[in-house]
């Protein structure tokens, strides 16, 4: 009984090294993640910074904001974007910065094209298509009937 | 035509299999390039050898720039192929990408030297305004500075032959 209840503390304690392990860990993540520009600025605290992040793909991980990405890459579009937010720049000028420069796929909600139009109207198209066949078929089988 | 439409939902599915089986192998993380037909970024980056960069005097030429940088695993991979080119009196660029020249030097020392000129671009601005988003990335520049393809991951023998050949002899 005594040797059992040792072993748990022995098992506990290596519970608690672990957990004190995971945590210095983690917080040396999240120091590492946390780059000058990050930490000292109410800029990047305001809601529109915020905004434009999460309006904007991480290209190395592409199905991820740059808001939630702390990507090597994603790192140096947000200090960028926040150098451009503090020259004055407004928020299309921004996106339209790194459209230039990364492509149309890093907008999580492209303008409308050409290219894109069957993106946009495509479901209405189908539905139409669907709503179009299901009263063709109705309006047949009555006529049979 | 009754015989036809039955066969329909069966032809659907089949339209939807060749869609999804091609879905399976499109590669969304590589991404085209928004730079085609742009001019390189006129911007004086200092070299590898200490001197600022000199592109100028390859204005009439065609040559590679490939962005690599000494902790990127897979630019190891293409650095023998790269060699074979500066052999053929391919002139290639590098653009070293976030790193320390230090260990660039030390990688070259590795790995050999295919470029006629190392660029440094410690913090990544002149990649930015070339839409890198990682490494390795070449980019084939034509005469006055503009850039003609970009391919991204490891440059091979067949993407060469494929992708950059028929660009070059234009």
């Amino acid at each position: 009984m005594s040797l059992f209840k040792v072993k748990l503390t022995i098992g506990e304690s290596w519970l608690r090294v672990f957990l004190l392990g995971l945590v210095l860990v983690m917080t040396g993540f999240k120091l590492h993640a946390t780059t000058s520009f990050e930490s000292n600025s109410a800029l990047v605290q305001s809601p529109r910074y915020q905004h434009i992040l999460a309006d904007l793909r991480c290209l190395v991980c592409q199905n991820q904001d740059l808001l939630n990405s702390q990507a090597p890459l994603a790192l140096d579009m947000k200090q960028r974007i926040y150098e451009l937010m503090r020259d004055g720049q407004s928020d299309q000028e921004i996106k339209d910065y790194l459209a230039h420069r990364y492509g149309e796929y890093i907008l999580f909600d492209p303008p409308m094209s050409f290219k894109n139009a069957l993106l946009w109207w495509g479901p209405a198209l189908f539905l139409s298509l669907g709503f179009g066949a299901v009263i063709f078929w109705a309006r047949r089988r009555r006529d049979l009937v | 035509m009754k015989f036809g439409w039955r066969w329909m939902p069966f032809l659907c599915g089949l339209g939807l299999l060749a869609i999804f089986t091609r879905g399976l192998f499109l590669e969304p993380q590589v991404l085209p390039s928004a730079q085609i037909g742009q001019k390189l970024p006129n911007m004086i980056l200092p070299t590898l050898s200490g001197e600022s960069s000199h592109l100028e005097k390859y204005d009439q030429s065609t040559y590679l720039l490939t962005v690599w940088a000494s902790w990127c695993e897979a630019c190891a991979d293409e650095q023998a192929f790269l060699l074979k080119l500066a052999a053929q009196d391919i002139i290639l660029v590098g653009l070293n990408y976030k790193d320390q020249p230090k260990q660039a030097k030390q990688w070259l020392a590795t790995w050999k030297n295919p470029y006629q000129q190392v660029l440094l671009d410690q913090e990544g601005h002149f990649a930015m305004e070339l839409g890198v988003y990682g490494a390795p990335e070449t980019f084939l520049i034509g005469p006055h500075r503009q850039i003609l393809h970009r391919h991204t991951g490891v440059l091979t023998p067949q993407v060469w032959e494929k992708e950059f050949l028929p660009r070059m002899k234009q």
